[in-house]
């Protein structure tokens, strides 16, 4: 009896391998694999990575003024709009549980930006904001002096504006239905025993919404990079230094062939992303273990 | 069990990573094991004008050297129109640019200054793309060769590629029009305008294809890649404004000279058709080459030669470049038995060969032979003034572009500022 649920155990492994057998194929083909080549052409110089250089590589990009710009907009990005992201799309959240008035309109409207082309949006966008365009036309009929929207320091909030509103939503939809799981019994029994908003809030919404932050705030860094998206429509290969990102200098060293620079670049941006990742993950099991 | 087949995957991986760290496989020195022969395979890129002359070139080659098996490949030329064949060759680029990058493609590049493939050749040399030929090529110095023409394709000390031909951009006038007058302005701008009142003229009515050329004309590069620096001197600046102020005349309504002419240059106005012309009309022309600023004279080089860094067949390359740089192959002597439609136009940088190669150019006849001959002579002494000499493809198609080829209405300072800028990050990319 004991070997037959082992031998089924054991097929079901089997099975399930084989299953997986074509994803992972793809996987080590299509990512791992290059990324080896990558890591490699970071220590090389060279068409086809046909001389060793050590460290040459790195010390070059570390002391390139781009990427030192690009690492320092992506991650001031990365911070302020996921930051301002999650605060944002809680507090609606949080609103939309407690029965805001209109909040069933408010939940068809917050995935609309999901769903419009986004190069039809960039083309509105740049006609707002151009320095003829309408937002300054406005400011100068009441007399205050026009900005540089798209091609001076504003642009980083621009782009920001442009990333709240596209993932916004998302976020929100994403919450509210981390909120919704929250069992009432909870709040109840809190407010029987003396608890007001705030510790209500401290002590049960927020650890149990911790899963849900933490993936909203997965989510928030995979769409702020999708941002370059944006950044790229309205700037060009190299927009104004406030939104010149990561992905532009990966771009630009991709079309200029210099493949050296590009990986090491690319593998920087993935040990950032790892760190970051990680950490957040560790976070969210220790809040959630306390 | 996890613990096993975790390790077999680990082992699996590490392996595969190790495969993927050999040397890129040197594909092109593969050896062709035909019914015994021992072949090896060179692969030569070529840029699709220039096609006819080097393909009956390597014809000739290999049947001095058949232990090497030569295969061409056409660099095609891209013109921007809108058609699938466009997007067919610019995916052939493309392509091209992959291969290369990964360490295979083409061993040899006999590209000109439509090339596509690798469009900045300065920059792809810092980026290890290309071999130093003085590893391949012994005394490449004391060769025959407008030693000044040859820096060109110096960088770092090292020759990464090598010029076989380049252009020089001038006026050119009839000797009643110069009298005694020779030109006193240091500067191409101030040159332009000085020829204009000299031959009494308003505009010249080629001056449209200075366009092409404007940073070439200057002996100072934009593009300063030992400073890291990047600069649009006022004088260019001032030639840009003065050739955008001036509208393109009709050639039907003026005469043919005085022009902006090339010479070494396949265009129309190139100042070897004015030559030709003028020895059957007796009326002798003269160039006058646009001075650098530096007072001297820029040679632009248009025909060039490269190895990539990694090929297997680097020496072999080297031999053959040794051949296009030949008196044979540089003059007209190795053009005869070529039977080729279409000679090449640019100057020869093999100095034994100019002055052949430009009688041959000047072919009209018998009875123009000497007249010919006394004119290439005249010209070879003008190539010895050059003083600087650059490869300016890549700072020409910028400044043409953002100045020419844009809808925008603002100053021709304004869009160089704007080019500036864009071009912040350069030498950082």
């Amino acid at each position: 009896m004991k070997d037959g649920r082992h031998l089924l155990e054991r097929r079901k492994k089997l099975a399930g391998m084989w299953l997986a057998a074509p994803v992972l194929l793809g996987t080590f083909l299509f990512f791992l694999l290059p990324f080896a080549i990558c890591i490699r052409y970071s220590f090389t110089f060279g068409v086809g990575g046909a001389y060793f250089a050590g460290l040459e590589n790195y010390k070059d990009v570390f002391s390139s003024r781009a990427f030192q710009l690009a690492a320092a907009n992506t991650l001031r990005f990365l911070a302020v709009g996921v930051a301002s992201n999650l605060a944002l799309s809680f507090s609606l959240a949080l609103a939309i549980k407690k029965g805001l008035t209109g909040s069933r309109f408010f939940r068809c409207l917050l995935l609309l930006p999901l769903v419009l082309p986004i190069a039809s949006v960039v083309m509105v966008i740049q006609v707002f904001f151009a320095e003829a365009g309408i937002l300054n036309n406005w400011l100068s009929s009441l007399g205050i002096p026009i900005a540089q929207w798209l091609d001076g320091p504003n642009a980083f909030y621009v782009l920001l504006g442009l990333y709240l509103w596209k993932s916004f939503g998302y976020s929100v939809i994403l919450l509210l239905s981390g909120l919704n799981v929250i069992p009432e019994e909870f709040y109840q029994t809190a407010a029987m025993e003396g608890a007001g908003s705030l510790q209500k809030f401290v002590s049960i919404t927020l650890p149990m919404m911790i899963p849900h932050l933490f993936l909203a705030a997965v989510m928030g860094v995979v769409n702020a990079f999708k941002s370059y998206r944006e950044a790229f429509l309205l700037g060009g290969k190299h927009p104004h230094d406030s939104i010149y990102m990561i992905q532009h200098f990966l771009n630009n060293n991709f079309e200029n062939l210099n493949y050296q620079r590009l990986s090491v670049a690319a593998i920087m941006l993935l040990l950032v992303l790892l760190i970051l990742l990680c950490g957040l993950y560790v976070f969210q099991n220790r809040y959630r273990e306390e | 069990m996890k613990k096993k087949s975790t390790l077999i995957l680990a082992g699996l991986l590490c392996v595969c990573f190790l495969a993927a760290c050999q040397p890129s496989s040197l594909s092109s020195g593969k050896k062709a094991a035909e019914g015994g022969k021992d072949q090896q395979q060179m692969v030569i890129a070529i840029s699709e004008q220039q096609e006819e002359f080097y393909r009956k070139a390597v014809s000739k080659y290999s049947k001095l050297h058949p232990e090497i098996e030569v295969k061409i490949e056409i660099v095609p030329y891209i013109d921007n129109t809108p058609t699938e064949k466009t997007e067919k060759n610019k995916k052939a680029v493309q392509d091209m640019q992959m291969q290369i990058m990964a360490g295979k493609g083409p061993d040899v590049f006999l590209l000109d200054e439509s090339n596509e493939a690798l469009p900045d050749m300065i920059k792809s040399s810092c980026n290890g793309v290309f071999l130093d030929l003085n590893t391949v090529m012994d005394g490449l110095k004391d060769l025959p060769l407008n030693q000044t023409v040859l820096k060109a394709g110096e960088i770092d000390g090292k020759q990464y590629f090598l010029p076989l031909g380049y252009m020089l951009t001038g006026i050119a006038v009839t000797d009643d029009m110069l009298g005694d007058w020779k030109p006193a302005s240091d500067q191409p701008a101030q040159f332009l305008e000085e020829a204009a009142n000299q031959t009494g003229v308003e505009k010249f009515p080629s001056e449209f294809l200075l366009r092409d050329y404007i940073p070439g004309l200057f002996g100072t590069p934009v593009l300063d890649y030992e400073e890291k620096s990047i600069t649009f001197s006022k004088e260019l600046q001032n030639l840009t404004e003065l050739l955008t102020e001036r509208q393109e005349f009709s050639s039907e309504e003026v005469p043919e000279l005085p022009n902006v002419a090339l010479m070494g240059h396949y265009a129309v106005n190139s100042f070897e058709t004015f030559v030709q012309n003028s020895l059957t009309s007796g009326i002798d022309v003269t160039f006058l080459p646009f001075p650098n600023g530096e007072g001297g004279i820029n040679a632009q080089v248009n025909m060039f030669a490269a190895v990539r860094a990694n090929s297997a067949c680097a020496s072999q390359a080297g031999e053959f470049l040794a051949f296009l740089l030949s008196d044979e192959m540089q003059g007209s002597t190795g053009w005869e038995n070529l039977n080729i439609k279409r000679i090449p136009t640019a100057l020869p940088v093999n100095d034994n060969a100019f002055v052949p190669a430009y009688q041959r150019r000047f072919d009209s006849g018998e009875e123009y032979q000497k007249a010919a001959a006394e004119k290439a002579e005249e010209l070879f002494q003008l190539t010895q003034q050059i003083t600087t000499a650059r490869f300016c493809q890549y700072e020409n198609s910028l400044v043409f572009d953002t100045i020419f080829m844009t809808s925008e209405n603002s100053s021709v300072e304004k869009k160089l500022d704007d080019l500036k800028n864009e071009l912040r990050f350069y030498f950082d990319e």
